[in-house]
């Protein structure tokens, strides 16, 4: 891969800066009231959603709606609010019930561990391997960086439980890296809180989820209280199986780029926005469609300028894309199906050794 | 919304469950958004007040006269201020306002009202005048603050300068409505004699014998021995109570000890923000070089030097405060913390802040004045 020149890469992120400080000078009213309808709409979906969830005994037909209203409704809040929420776009609003800090979210997942590692680790280290792992998760081998394993030859089955129990992946992802459970402590971690603490709030958060969707629904539901709790069920699952997909579009695609710790010593803010780049991939799309994925389908755009409020991106990303062909930068994007299926087929190829063997590489069989 | 009154038996474990359920601390802060669209004055913890006039004392200074909800507002003790909160531009700013008008109004009319001066470059006072629309509501917290009237029965000397009227003029109203015997005298320092506002407040309180003497400071300066001597009381009786800025307040204090009174009989409010105070009380009036940086949860106090260039991250770790922090340029956002006042330069986009509470990133934040901080 040809990096360009440091001079070059001056330019680009000048240019990238000033379409940055062309958007953050826009955002204002238009922006918090944005976030405040979406929230609305949100909460108005989630109290519905649960509501009708009951009346499946009238028709079946009425416990789907619920159902797909839950599931969106949990969507929005995982995305569309939460995820930008806490990269911090909105805290210029000084409202204190939107907060970057303060907001938790509906997910097995607890807040203040996925701002730790998500804000830190992957959006400083994007596809850095072995700093950033959300690039595979520890789990399955998306680039011939790692070498292949046995345990590989059946990863599209661990991906399809992934993507399945996505929540439970991301509740779990800090005490992996912190080896809470199994595995030898790291002699240096950068965790704030005590390890006691850190595994303290992950099972409270769990409880508090379990509480809510599998107890305290079902049970003030009595008499439907099976389909009540198959329904949140459903609603969780579906919720999961999306935000896993959209996740996984985001930097698993055709063409992706993946980068040594080596290359980003001293890194330049130039090259941090080339990594930023390389290692995203947008999706096309309409605006209900970007609404859904919280803007991830602007994953590019979110790269470049994660505390940019996210509706923002739909406007940047054209302006984006014409700075990317000047310095002839390639701009990763497509149809959702068609970049879908090349995660698809990523996971797939790298379930198996490389063909060709490498001098430095030895392959298990 | 802040009319949920707290019930001390049930309200922890409701909070706890709407926690559970909503991940949100009150039901009503969950219910807040959808709320709002039938009650848009509502706001989760201030309390709305509907704006009932606006009218220019003279050509820097406003009174708005607010009708706060009555089942929210508690009544103030005169000389108490409120916080005034705006949304601008989709940003909640906040003020400290002192309440103008007496308490007693409150009690008869409902109403309140905030006499404030225009900040030139100001973000909030300016656009406040444009839009405080009669009709439309405005957001404000309870009354606080400790310069009230002390009860005792004395003289009473009040000293103020500029916009430090206000919660002076509050007590001279509420000691005259309630037909208070104690002798009062008011020493005002402005400007413009000629242009000093409150006429009919200074018309209704000479017609009550307060005696109200205003002097225009480019000829006869701020408060000095002879003002004190020229009062109809021997100075050592008198309480005074002055408010201004910081310099006057120190320089009043000095010639009032001097000429006898107690110092526990002086009381006195700083026009500017609360910690500028303890730096100033140590004696050391000469032009303050460089700023403070409270931590008031750490209870620490840092004093830099003016060309100090560090972030108040760097400030912070040298003060062995651990903050929390992640990628140290402004990206992350793991630094981010409550800045309660104080302006700040943001070395990302080289703009400088409000001066009010707001979220801030201490890597990227450099001081450009005193500035407290939550941490």
């Amino acid at each position: 891969m040809n990096t360009p020149d440091p001079a070059t890469l001056e330019n680009f992120a000048s240019e990238l800066d000033a379409l940055r400080e062309k958007t953050m000078r826009k955002v204002g009213s238009e922006d918090a009231a944005y976030i405040r309808r979406m929230i609305r709409i949100q909460r108005s979906c989630e109290i519905s959603a649960r509501v009708l969830m009951v009346a499946g005994f009238i028709s079946p037909l009425l416990w789907m709606v619920a159902v797909l209203l839950l599931a969106a409704a949990k969507i929005l809040d995982n995305m569309e609010i939460g995820h930008n929420v806490m990269h911090g776009q909105y805290d210029w609003m000084n409202d204190p019930l939107i907060n970057g800090k303060k907001f938790e979210w509906d997910i097995a997942g607890d807040a203040d561990s996925w701002r730790r590692y998500h804000n830190h680790e992957h959006h400083t280290y994007t596809n850095v391997i072995g700093k950033d792992r959300d690039f595979g998760y520890g789990l399955l081998r998306l680039s011939d960086d790692l070498p292949w394993r046995f345990k590989n030859t059946w990863q599209f089955l661990t991906y399809m439980n992934l993507s399945l129990l996505f929540e439970w992946g991301v509740a779990y992802h800090e005490l992996a890296a912190e080896r809470i459970f199994f595995g030898k402590p790291r002699s240096h971690s950068n965790l704030p809180i005590s390890r006691k603490a850190l595994r303290s709030a992950f099972f409270s958060k769990i409880g508090r989820q379990v509480f809510k969707d599998y107890i305290f629904f079902p049970l003030i539901c009595w008499p439907v209280a099976a389909q009540v709790l198959l329904g949140n069920f459903l609603a969780n699952i579906l919720r999961n199986l999306w935000t896993s997909t959209i996740i996984f579009c985001g930097h698993f695609t055709d063409g992706i780029h993946t980068f040594r710790e080596e290359e980003i010593k001293n890194e330049s803010k130039g090259q941090w926005y080339y990594r930023q780049i390389l290692g995203s991939s947008n999706l096309r799309g309409n605006k209900l469609f970007h609404t859904m994925t919280g803007h991830l389908s602007f994953q590019v755009e979110h790269h470049l300028f994660p505390d940019v409020p996210a509706p923002r991106y739909r406007e940047m990303a054209p302006e984006v894309e014409t700075i990317c062909r000047k310095y002839q930068i390639p701009y990763n994007t497509g149809r959702f199906s068609a970049q879908y299926f090349s995660v698809l087929r990523r996971i797939v190829r790298y379930s198996f050794p490389d063909r060709e063997l490498r001098p430095d590489h030895s392959v298990r069989a | 919304m802040s009319n949920v009154r707290k019930m001390a038996h049930w309200s922890a474990p409701l909070s706890k469950l709407a926690h559970w359920l909503t991940n949100e601390d009150s039901f009503s802060n969950y219910l807040y958004p959808i709320a709002s669209i039938f009650r848009p004055e509502t706001h989760p913890d201030l309390i709305p007040a509907k704006v009932i006039s606006l009218v220019w004392q003279n050509k820097n200074i406003y009174t708005l006269t607010l009708k706060p909800k009555r089942s929210q507002f508690r009544n103030f003790l005169a000389g108490q201020f409120v916080l005034l909160e705006t949304e601008v531009n989709g940003r909640r700013l906040q003020r400290s306002f002192s309440i103008s008008s007496e308490p007693a109004a409150y009690e008869r009319h409902g109403i309140i009202q905030l006499s404030i001066r225009v900040q030139e470059h100001g973000k909030v006072t300016p656009w406040l005048c444009r839009n405080a629309v009669e009709g439309s509501y405005l957001h404000i917290s309870q009354a606080q603050g400790a310069f009230t009237d002390s009860k005792r029965i004395a003289p009473k000397l009040y000293i103020a300068a500029g916009s430090g009227i206000t919660p002076v003029l509050s007590m001279l109203l509420q000691a005259h409505d309630k037909h208070d015997q104690n002798q009062s005298s008011l020493l005002y320092y402005v400007r413009d004699s000629s242009d000093t506002g409150f006429g009919n407040e200074f018309k209704r309180l000479r017609e009550q014998g307060v005696d109200i003497r205003i002097f225009s400071t480019p000829e006869s300066g701020y408060f000095t021995e002879q003002h004190l001597q020229s009062l109809p009381h021997k100075a050592e009786c008198y309480e005074a109570y002055i408010c201004g800025p910081g310099t006057m307040i120190e320089s009043c204090k000095n010639i009032l000890t001097r000429s006898g009174i107690d110092e526990q009989d002086i009381y006195f409010e700083y026009f500017g923000f609360p910690f500028t105070h303890t730096l100033q009380e140590t004696g050391d009036t000469s032009s303050v070089e460089g700023h403070a940086i409270s931590f008031n949860r750490s209870r620490r106090q840092v004093h830099c030097q003016k060309n100090d260039n560090r972030t108040l991250l760097q400030i912070a770790e040298n003060e062995a405060l651990s903050p929390l922090s992640g990628c140290r340029i402004g990206v992350c956002h793991q630094c981010a913390c409550k800045k309660i006042s104080g302006r700040v330069k943001n070395l990302r986009t080289n703009t400088i802040s409000d001066s009010g509470p707001e979220e801030i990133q201490l890597c990227i934040s450099q001081p450009v004045e005193d500035v407290a901080l939550e941490i």
